[in-house]
């Protein structure tokens, strides 16, 4: 076929595909009549054939480009889009996501590891050094151990604690996605984290044994660690999901493979946000309410049965479902 | 011009014109102004629940600023399908490696390691020297979150139009000249005609020299057969082209006025 004619004969096509492809690209797929739906699929697969023989038979660069930038918006309207979906959230996030945190255990493993290598790391220091691991080691903003005749906690009202429990969520949720996103690095940005959350709270706990003040430390630390802790770790294990698609590519393409993992690491990274909130609200709910609002036995019992709660939901949730129903959500 | 080819799932082969890293930064600095507007607007509602409430009014300013530097750029790109307002406005857009448009998890992953691009400003805003190192170190310019994605910037293309194939631009003065050789082309016999098309769409299998020889050759018999000279400066191939373009025109439709915008 000659160019001449081949324009004479499609050329009506391409408008009529131009002009539901405006319209796509308006108003979303869904606004589509089943009749318009599926004069768009046949004129796309039309349109792409045309391609195909322009680039083959006919020599026209105009018309090759116009038809390739025309079969690429049509590409882009109709493959790779999902839609969203409240139910199969919730049935991932109580199902599904216990399944990937099994199936990435070992990183979560490796990131208690370092932690709590950290950890001990931390109270050593602490120990031999004082005033440096203080002045260094510590974040500004921490509980320490009350003086004698001093209640535990600063009182708050209920619309300080908004602001208080907001603060701790966004910074957490902070940290937990750095802890993550590091993990490009190799992660060796991730593995620094890990370590650094450790050190942190192994000085807090020498600063606060040396004040003989443990039941305070763990109730200023508990009530929301058991909570907390779990998730700064799986934003963690995430990172070193994301870095093995780096270092352990074979026998797949690396750029390939690279997003495969990318993509599980989310998965498991996500789950961490109701985690944090929860523990932004115990932290400033529970953990740091006055003595004698919530004892610290109390306090304590708090802390175990949301620890129960979060060891139940990891482990025992999430058994039978289908791996395949797991990537839908 | 780099180009990205994608292979469709009927295995036809097209491409896409990847992003350059100069519309990709005035994008990005659109968004940056909309980002400081907004986390403004944030601090001014804040700020007037703050008088009633303090604790409220803090709570409103830290979530918001919170949502808008890590929320901005993924909700959009995820929402939009690949487009912040920036990009939109640049005519440019995320997708995936294989040519389809980005879903939930590209953009997660593709926007929380801006944090790392960003570096060594730690904050998620947005590529700093690191990511632009990266970028400008391969071939697709893609910064570390488009490589731990596979994601690319590319260019949309919607104001290309069908054009009447084997002509370039007609400007409006070539009216007359375009009437009066439709009018001597209707002497030439199918056979004739048949011929010059078929010389014009073979003309790049051509060898630069043959072609050049054939396309003179082709000029001179048409302008001897139809009493016609071509414009000054206008070469042979260029003579006989146009003559091919008004062959292959819809009938009742004058090329120069046909197109679009």
């Amino acid at each position: 076929m000659d160019l001449a004619s081949f324009l004479r004969q499609r050329r009506l096509d391409w408008k009529r595909l131009e002009e539901i492809l405006q319209h796509v690209e308006g108003s979303g797929l869904s606004s589509l009549d089943d009749e318009q739906a599926v004069e768009f699929g046949r004129l796309y697969r039309r349109a792409a054939s045309d391609l195909n023989q322009a680039q083959t038979f006919v020599s026209g660069e105009a018309t090759e480009r116009y038809l390739n930038d025309l079969v690429a918006r049509a590409y882009l309207a109709i493959y790779g889009k999902t839609r969203f979906d409240l139910l199969a959230l919730l049935r991932y996030l109580f199902w599904g996501y216990p399944a990937v945190f099994r199936r990435y255990l070992p990183h979560f493993l490796l990131a208690t590891l370092l932690f709590f290598v950290g950890g001990v790391f931390g109270y050593l220091v602490s120990w031999y050094d004082k005033d440096t691991s203080r002045a260094y080691l510590l974040p500004g903003q921490t509980i320490r151990p009350p003086e004698d005749g001093e209640d535990a906690a600063a009182e708050y009202n209920t619309d300080q604690l908004s602001a208080f429990s907001s603060y701790l969520f966004t910074h957490n949720v902070s940290v937990t996605l750095v802890a993550f996103a590091l993990g490009i690095t190799f992660g060796l940005g991730t593995v620094w984290m890990m370590f650094y959350n450790g050190v942190t709270t192994g000085v807090l706990a020498a600063v606060f044994v040396e004040a003989h003040q443990l039941t305070a430390f763990a109730t200023g630390i508990l009530p929301h660690g058991v909570l907390e802790i779990p998730a700064c770790l799986i934003g963690g294990a995430s990172g070193f999901v994301l870095a093995q698609g780096f270092l352990r590519a074979r026998p797949w393409p690396r750029r390939e493979e690279m997003a495969r993992q990318g993509k599980e690491a989310v998965l498991l990274l996500f789950g961490c946000l109701p985690l944090l909130a929860v523990a932004a609200c115990l932290e400033a709910g529970v953990a740091r309410a006055p003595d004698w609002f919530l004892n610290k036995g109390l306090k304590l019992a708090v802390a175990g049965v949301f620890g129960l709660l979060f060891l139940a939901y990891i482990l025992l949730l999430g058994w039978r479902q289908p791996s395949s129903r797991e990537s839908e959500a | 011009m780099i180009r990205h080819e994608v292979l469709t799932d009927e295995k036809v082969p097209f491409s896409y014109r990847v992003a350059g890293l100069g519309s990709r930064f005035l994008a990005w600095l659109v968004d940056l102004f909309l980002i400081i507007g907004l986390d403004v607007m944030g601090i001014f509602v804040g700020s007037v629940l703050y008088v009633g409430r303090p604790g409220l009014g803090t709570a409103v300013i830290i979530v918001w600023q919170f949502v808008l530097t890590w929320g901005y750029f993924l909700f959009f790109e995820w929402l939009w399908h690949g487009q912040t307002p920036g990009k939109a406005l640049l005519g440019i857009r995320v997708i995936q490696w294989r040519g389809t448009a980005m879903n939930f998890f590209e953009a997660a992953l593709r926007n929380i390691l801006r944090f790392v691009d960003s570096l060594p400003i730690p904050l998620p805003l947005g590529p700093g020297l690191l990511g632009f190192v990266v970028a400008a170190c391969n071939r697709e310019h893609r910064r570390l979150g488009d490589l731990a994605a596979n994601t690319l910037v590319v260019h949309v293309e919607r104001n290309a139009r069908p054009i009447l194939a084997l002509a370039d631009a007609h400007s409006e003065a070539d009216c007359q000249r375009l009437a009066l050789l439709r009018q001597r082309l209707s002497q030439l016999d199918r056979e004739q005609k048949q011929t010059l098309l078929d010389l014009c769409l073979r003309r790049d299998q051509l060898r630069v020299l043959e072609r050049a020889r054939l396309f003179q050759a082709a000029s001179q018999f048409f302008q001897q057969r139809l009493d016609l000279a071509p414009d000054e400066y206008e070469s042979a191939e260029k003579f006989v082209l146009q003559m091919a373009a008004v062959l292959g025109e819809r009938p009742g439709e004058p090329p120069g006025l046909s197109r679009r915008g």
